[in-house]
């Protein structure tokens, strides 16, 4: 048996040196078990005219867009729906996927989003949509800034939230169970095709108020589930030592509250899924996360993102995406555009950031150096 | 006839040596025994399948179940003196014999496990079956066979050959009746005369070789061992200790307290361990096998390789993990093997103040004496009391609700020390729990599935409590308590006999296990050592015969040796 390609680490091994400087540092890591777009929608946060249509729906007047008839349409609809040349294959689909225009000629619309007609979709607004999650990223409080239903801090940033939550399929709630389909999908789908994120806390006594170490990184090793589909806990990962995924911040606890020492002074970048969003980078970065009584944690990351990186994640799919979960891929782009709130482009003045609140679960894990050549006792 | 069962000790057979012909004896054992009569034993399913690995090879592949066996005083080995074939039972060793004997025939395998070619595949070769048979019979049946017997299976590889036209698939038939006869299934004992002991009987050196065999590796005799028995080497006390201590000195002991220890702790109920799926999620069958083998290796590497103190495994701190069990117990281990290779075990050693320690706070142990949704320190405390002390918990009467006991959720008694208080108000119910639940609470800190917690329904644990007057705090306490109890070591005496015996031992063999216990102490409660006094010991081969039937109206014959 190949004992020695099992490795025991004690965790007194790992912490110090891996995690953080403090002396005699005591510290606990934590697998993702959820990372999704933090939403709170609630009715009437669209308006009076409500969430955008659904996909089905919308495609019938992005037809009419490109210039079809209301009775072409249905012509056009009632053919596909009679599956002489399949119905995904008809017209409709065919007119969506190709309603990209470049001097005249149609092109395939999720390869070239900026030559589709802006279907003008809606973004949250008015009262009802006032409390989403997140952080103050720049520092000021405007009129369309939101406040963080959980600390009530006010100026909260994150157009990416106001972007997406009129559309149906990202709607929802923070938990898995009520989290929007989008993000649903993508994690039931691809959460074993990705290697696992593991968060580490390190302070001297993480019960006190007082410094702590903050790291996130990426494992080598897939999120490990039990019999009945749930999540591991205490499992162990190694740590990928790439320092592609290794985000180490100071930070502070107090009351329980775990937050970075410097908000918006860092950035954060990790792989995340080739298949679905293949880096989360952000800058400006702000943290905050709670370990709960049962072990595991709760918490938000907020930054801004490079928008572009987003809309290629929901369009990579092109027409599959657009039909199974994420809607009117150029409507995204559109929407994204439109609120983007950071780094102007220098040449067009278009905003190339828009802040980003993501929300995140973990539970009890072991990270695992793996570069650590001692194993705690050997018989 | 459903559900009848064939009576072995029919079949047993007496043979008679001459008492003049009994060689010198080295050395005799120091206590005199009343010896219990002969049984005859049916193979356990691993013993079954180690023969045929060790015979045929280890690739074989067995279809079939093998019928269950009755546990006596907690053993399965001391129940297989006392279980026949039931019918099912006998078509299952039928289809497992064919399964068996079509593979060792085919083509693939002939080239390890025949011994000459037919000169006609297509017809029957009388002489190459007769090589094949008499090869192998030898070690199916564990002695030579009759010529009587050796016929009759010649003859029915030459009947299979003829109708199948096909000297292989003729074998193979004959292979499969051997497989299925009571000679191969059944350990026989077959007696004779004991020299050192007027009027006395022993078992004869074929049967004493499987008797030493199964004992010390699970399997039959091996070549060398028939071999000495048919010389009369065995017979001496100097050939006996030779070949003891060759097979102690072979790998295939290992097998041997394996096997022990399997039985010892009953994990052959792992086979039926379930567990709530809601409540105990990383129970599943991958951590039910890792937690057996963890426990087996704890003990192998304690009892056998370090050849330490028995007791020790109640205490010990050193133990062996993979990645599945790592989680249950909150340890860092990862095992960077490539994916979809299944886990590997390392060492681990638990820090001083972890409150594990010991096999009672094994997954083995906690989990296997738990129902499906919840822990139980009644249940932990009498395996406790039964398993490892050999004291007897009288069961519950019938008509005591356990309705406190099983409400886990009552905000009343939120742990399982307040329902069992609450349960115990019941006098009828107070006396056994006194016996069960200060040794069980002691466990609380592992749940049902052997998890470690420090709380039950939000209120901490209190796992205090007290062995026979001695008092400790917690789990690792409850095993130094029972590393120092006297009973300890002497429970593993009475159930190490039993299961060599096949049977629980006599009330004329108590001398002998008490002898047992004394040399137990005396090397310092080796293992090793105490199985190699148990095989060199006369007292485990000497046999009385067995009583005649009692026939309404008649009074039994008494038989003597002549």
């Amino acid at each position: 048996m190949p004992r020695a390609a099992v490795l025991i680490f004690a965790a007194a091994l790992i912490s110090g040196p891996l995690f953080g400087q403090q002396a005699m540092a005591e510290s606990k890591s934590f697998v993702v078990t959820w990372f999704g777009q933090a939403m709170n929608s609630k009715d009437g946060d669209c308006g009076p005219e409500g969430p955008n249509p659904r996909w089905p729906e919308q495609r019938l007047k992005n037809a009419r867009d490109l210039g079809y008839s209301a009775e072409e349409v249905e012509k056009m609809l009632k053919e596909d729906l009679r599956g002489d040349e399949g119905y995904e294959a008809g017209k409709i689909v065919q007119a969506n996927v190709f309603r990209g225009r470049i001097n005249g000629e149609a092109v395939n619309g999720y390869l070239y989003p900026s030559t589709v007609i802006d279907p003008k979709l809606r973004g949250l607004t008015g009262e009802k949509a006032r409390f989403q999650y997140g952080f103050n990223l720049d520092g000021k409080v405007g009129d369309k800034d939101f406040e963080d239903p959980e600390t009530h801090e006010k100026g909260v940033d994150s157009a990416f939230t106001r972007a997406m939550g009129c559309m149906p399929t990202f709607r929802g709630g923070l938990t898995p169970a009520a989290a929007p389909l989008e993000y649903a999908w993508a994690w039931a789908w691809k959460k074993e095709g990705r290697s696992a994120w593991i968060v580490t806390v390190t302070a001297g006594d993480l019960t006190r108020d007082g410094d702590a170490t903050l790291t996130f990184d990426r494992a080598i090793e897939r999120l490990r589930f039990n019999a009945d589909g749930s999540p591991r806990s205490d499992s162990s990962y190694r740590i990928d030592p790439s320092p592609k995924s290794h985000n180490e911040y100071k930070a502070r606890i107090k009351d329980g509250l775990i937050t970075l020492a410097d908000p918006g002074a860092a950035d954060f970048s990790m792989v995340y899924n080739p298949e679905f969003i293949p880096v989360i980078r952000m800058t400006k970065v702000h943290i905050r996360l709670k370990v709960l009584p049962d072990r595991t944690i709760a918490g938000f990351l907020g930054g801004y993102e490079r928008w572009d990186d987003l809309y290629i994640a929901y369009a990579s799919g092109g027409k599959s995406n657009e039909d199974g979960n994420a809607g009117d891929l150029a409507g995204l782009y559109w929407l994204l555009r439109k609120y983007a709130d950071h780094d102007p482009s220098p040449a067009t003045g278009q905003m190339m950031a828009i802040s980003a609140t993501w929300n995140f679960y973990g539970i009890p894990a072991f990270a695992v150096k793996i570069e650590a050549p001692t194993a705690s006792v050997h018989h | 006839m459903p559900g009848a069962r064939v009576k072995p000790r029919a079949r047993i057979v007496f043979a008679l040596a001459a008492v003049l012909a009994a060689p010198a004896f080295a050395a005799k054992d120091k206590v005199t025994v009343a010896p219990e009569e002969a049984a005859v034993r049916r193979l356990t399913g691993e013993q079954y399948r180690n023969v045929i690995r060790v015979v045929f090879g280890p690739t074989i592949a067995f279809g079939g179940h093998f019928e269950p066996g009755l546990k006596v005083g907690g053993l399965a080995a001391a129940g297989a003196s006392s279980i026949g074939v039931t019918p099912a039972g006998m078509e299952q060793y039928d289809a497992i014999a064919r399964v068996i004997a079509a593979q060792v025939v085919s083509e693939p395998y002939r080239a390890q496990t025949m011994p000459c070619q037919p000169e006609n595949a297509k017809a029957a070769d009388d002489a190459c079956a007769q090589q094949f048979l008499s090869s192998v019979g030898r070690l199916l049946y564990r002695r030579p066979l009759t010529p009587a017997s050796l016929h009759a299976h010649v003859a029915a590889a030459h009947a299979g050959a003829e109708a199948t036209r096909d000297f292989y698939k003729g074998l193979g038939l004959s292979l499969a009746a051997m497989l299925s006869a009571p000679q191969f299934l059944f350990r026989d004992a077959e007696l004779e005369t004991d020299p050192d002991t007027r009027g006395g009987w022993r078992l004869d050196p074929y049967s004493k070789a499987s008797q030493l065999s199964f004992f010390l590796w699970n399997a039959g005799p091996d070549l060398p061992l028939l071999a000495a028995a048919a010389s009369g080497e065995l017979s001496s006390r100097k050939g006996l200790a030779h070949q003891v201590d060759r097979m102690m000195a072979s790998p295939r002991l290992e097998a041997g307290v394996r096997a022990f220890f399997i039985d010892n702790f009953g994990f052959d109920e792992f086979a039926e361990l379930t567990k709530d799926a809601v409540l105990f999620p990383k129970f599943s069958a991958q951590a039910a096998n890792d937690a057996q083998e963890q426990t087996l290796k704890t003990i192998v590497q304690l009892v056998l390789k370090e050849n330490g103190d028995y007791r020790d495994i109640f205490t010990t701190k050193k133990t062996f993990l993979t990645p599945e069990l790592g989680a249950i117990y909150r340890v860092p281990l990862v095992d960077d093997r490539p994916t979809g290779t299944p886990d590997g075990w390392a060492p681990y050693e638990f820090a001083a103040d972890d409150r594990r320690a010991g096999i009672l706070t094994h997954m083995s142990f906690t989990a296997l004496h738990s129902p499906a949704g919840r822990g139980s320190p009644t249940i932990r405390g009498k395996a406790l009391r039964e398993v490892i002390l050999c004291q007897k918990v009288p069961p519950p009467p019938g008509n005591v609700p356990f309705n406190i006991i099983q409400d886990t959720g009552n905000p009343l008694f939120k742990t399982a020390r307040d329902r069992l208080t609450a349960h115990r108000a019941n006098p009828v119910c107070a006396g056994c729990h006194k016996i069960t639940d200060p040794i069980g609470l002691a466990l609380e800190n592992f749940d049902g599935a052997g998890e470690f917690r420090t709380t039950e329904n939000g209120k901490k644990i209190d796992t205090s409590g007290e062995l026979d007057g001695i008092a400790f705090k917690d789990a690792a306490g409850l095993g130094k308590a029972v590393h120092d109890s006297p009973a300890t070591p002497r429970c593993l005496v009475n159930r190490l006999a039993s299961y060599a015996l096949g049977r629980l031992p006599g009330a004329g063999e108590q001398p002998w296990i008490a002898a047992l216990q004394a040399s137990f102490a005396d090397t310092g409660y080796r293992v090793p050592d105490l199985m190699r006094e148990i095989a060199v010991s006369d007292a485990f081969y000497r046999r009385a015969l067995p009583r005649p039937p009692v026939v309404a109206g008649t009074a039994p014959v008494q038989q003597e040796a002549k």
